[in-house]
């Protein structure tokens, strides 16, 4: 079983969508369930697949193909994972662009990572208005609001985010994490962010750290 | 503060060509909102004559002019023509505070980055490509009409891979490299065509100054491909662009957002003289200066995700003084913001990276 799972893996990574699929219905065939299969195939592929974007070896095209493959495995997977299952995943984050700002890009690639690292997400889609952020995040109960933005005029919506969010008395139970090209650590810092994410990789590992008790 | 000196684009060739220190520093931009003009000149009179007095009173030695195929497809969604229509019909709408210029809400149209308005072979023999014989040389003739002595327009022309990028869909672009390797090859065949051709019909013009080529391959973290992609299909076209130009003496220069350390020697190689806006969230132009000072004129650098946009001008005014201190000696230097000046830069700040040039950017340097 661990081979078939680590060739599941070698297929995410290679981006070979048609071969993962195939090699998830072997598994399941064999007897693997799909928690399992999902955290020690996929997600451990998508796991190498964001360390070798952060070494600079895989750029936007590799990650993509590689993003395909998982999607394509996990629809399989999905219908065939227990409600109750729902509790292993690692925390709940719902992510947008802000508003007046359509570029989802960044945004979806930082949602596959973020899934892929086991993090149930909601995502709210681009030129989200702020008070959304603030429903959704209540909804869902979510440790985690991700906001993108591309553009500096729009980049200054994530303020608005933060200040709703506090106005709503739900400042201290989320953690606020943005990115997008015209961001920076300072603009986090400025406006009261909790993480700044230069890319989707390190985006994760704040996240992972945000729901990391005593964090 | 009305500038000292006369337009003069030696200035500005002096610094490409890196020969030397000219009288001052050459102020570069790419592209700056006509909001931010207009608050400059204290009118909303419109026409090519405010459009010369602009760069001419701002203390600027050229004139950036779009042209070609790639700026008629993915620029200006209002013009007029089958291509820009095919394209621009694909397009998201949506509604912000833009423009600090403006009290309401403006509209700003989006491109998509999922599926464009060519993702297959059909799509690609039924796409109305421009012909180069149709697109718009005369706006040169008209704004040369107003050009005043030693000033001179730099024609902008694509790199065609954002054009590429937007005619499929950023998604499907991307995932084509894998899945359609030829398609992606031949649209970047046809359209670099397309653009060879426009620039043969622009190089012998005499207001043409240089040329600039423009369209991001890369962001932040570094190349939007791998470099072996963009030496396949982006600088085999790059460098025969910049072949023609030289032949017509003519400078050029390379326009990208984003990190692009892995590929300047690629960059030097098709011949670029200088590359721009140099992003300061992407790259240090302390180390670019010291590794390829001698080979390429570095052009931007003052920062937009903070200092031009939400700085003070005096914020504006010492980072200015910075660069001049630490870049700008010995020449191969032209200041500017780290893109362009867009519709979010206050008037103010604009002004205060103008200003503080044209005060203490003239040669030897002395801060």
């Amino acid at each position: 079983m661990a081979t078939i799972l680590g060739d599941i893996a070698q297929a995410v990574l290679e981006g070979n969508a048609p071969r993962t699929t195939e090699l998830t219905e072997q598994a399941l065939s064999g007897g693997a369930s799909p928690p399992h299969i999902l955290w020690e195939g996929l997600i451990a592929g998508m796991s190498k697949v964001g360390e070798k974007m952060h070494s600079g070896e895989y750029y936007i095209p590799e990650v993509l193909i590689s993003v395909r493959a998982f999607k394509a495995a996990s629809e399989i997977l999905r219908p065939r994972m227990a409600a109750s299952q729902a509790s292993q995943y690692v925390g709940r984050v719902v992510i947008g662009t802000v508003k007046g700002d359509l570029h989802d890009i960044g945004k979806n690639l930082a949602i596959v990572m973020l899934e892929g690292a086991g993090f149930e997400v909601t995502d709210l889609g681009i030129n989200v208005p702020t008070e959304k952020f603030v429903e959704a995040a209540r909804e869902t109960e979510s440790q985690i609001v991700g906001l993108s933005a591309l553009l500096t005029v729009t980049m200054v919506q994530m303020k608005n985010v933060i200040t709703a969010l506090t106005q709503a008395g739900m400042r201290d139970r989320v953690k606020v994490l943005i990115g997008g090209a015209p961001v920076t650590d300072r603009f986090a810092r400025e406006i009261g962010a909790d993480g700044y994410a230069p890319t989707a990789t390190l985006g994760v590992e704040l996240a992972k750290k945000f729901i990391t008790p005593g964090h | 503060m009305p500038r000292p000196d006369r337009p003069n684009f030696e200035r500005v060739k002096q610094a490409l060509l890196l020969q030397g220190e000219p009288d001052r520093v050459p102020l570069m931009e790419l592209s700056i909102d006509r909001a931010v003009k207009r608050a400059f000149l204290k009118t909303e009179k419109r026409g090519l004559a405010r459009e010369v007095e602009f760069w001419v009173e701002a203390g600027y030695d050229h004139i950036p002019i779009s042209q070609g195929a790639g700026m008629v497809i993915t620029g200006r969604v209002d013009r007029n023509d089958a291509a820009g229509d095919a394209f621009s019909a694909t397009m998201l709408c949506a509604s912000g505070h833009y423009s600090i210029f403006e009290e309401s809400e403006t509209t700003r149209s989006w491109m998509r980055e999922d599926r464009g308005v060519i993702t297959s072979w059909e799509d690609f023999e039924k796409f109305p490509w421009p012909n180069p014989d149709d697109l718009d040389y005369a706006i040169l003739d008209r704004v040369a009409e107003n050009l005043p002595q030693g000033m001179k327009i730099i024609p902008l022309v694509s790199t065609c891979f954002p054009q590429i990028s937007a005619l499929m869909g950023t998604e499907t672009f991307m995932l084509s490299i894998y899945d359609n390797p030829e398609l992606v090859a031949r649209l970047f065949e046809k359209l670099g065509e397309i653009e060879y051709a426009a620039l043969e019909r622009i190089v012998d013009r005499p207001m043409v100054g240089a040329i600039w080529a423009v369209g991001d391959v890369a962001y932040g973290e570094g190349t939007l491909v791998s470099p072996k992609v963009l030496r396949q299909h982006v600088f085999p076209v790059l460098k025969r662009m910049v072949g023609l130009a030289k032949s017509r003496d003519l400078p050029t220069l390379f326009h990208s957002d984003g990190k692009l350390y892995e590929v300047i020697d690629d960059l030097i190689d098709c011949g670029f003289n200088a590359i721009h806006p140099i992003e300061p969230k992407a790259m240090d132009i302390g180390r670019l200066k010291h590794t390829y000072g001698d080979r390429l004129c570095l052009c931007g650098n003052i920062d937009l995700a903070y200092t031009l946009t939400l700085g003070s001008p005096e914020e504006v005014v010492q980072e200015v003084k910075r660069r001049l201190k630490e870049i700008a000696p010995g020449g191969g230097y032209c200041l500017g913001s780290s893109n362009s000046v867009t519709e979010y830069v206050p008037l103010a700040n604009f002004n205060a990276m103008r200003e503080t040039v044209m005060k203490y950017g003239r040669y030897p340097i002395s801060i």
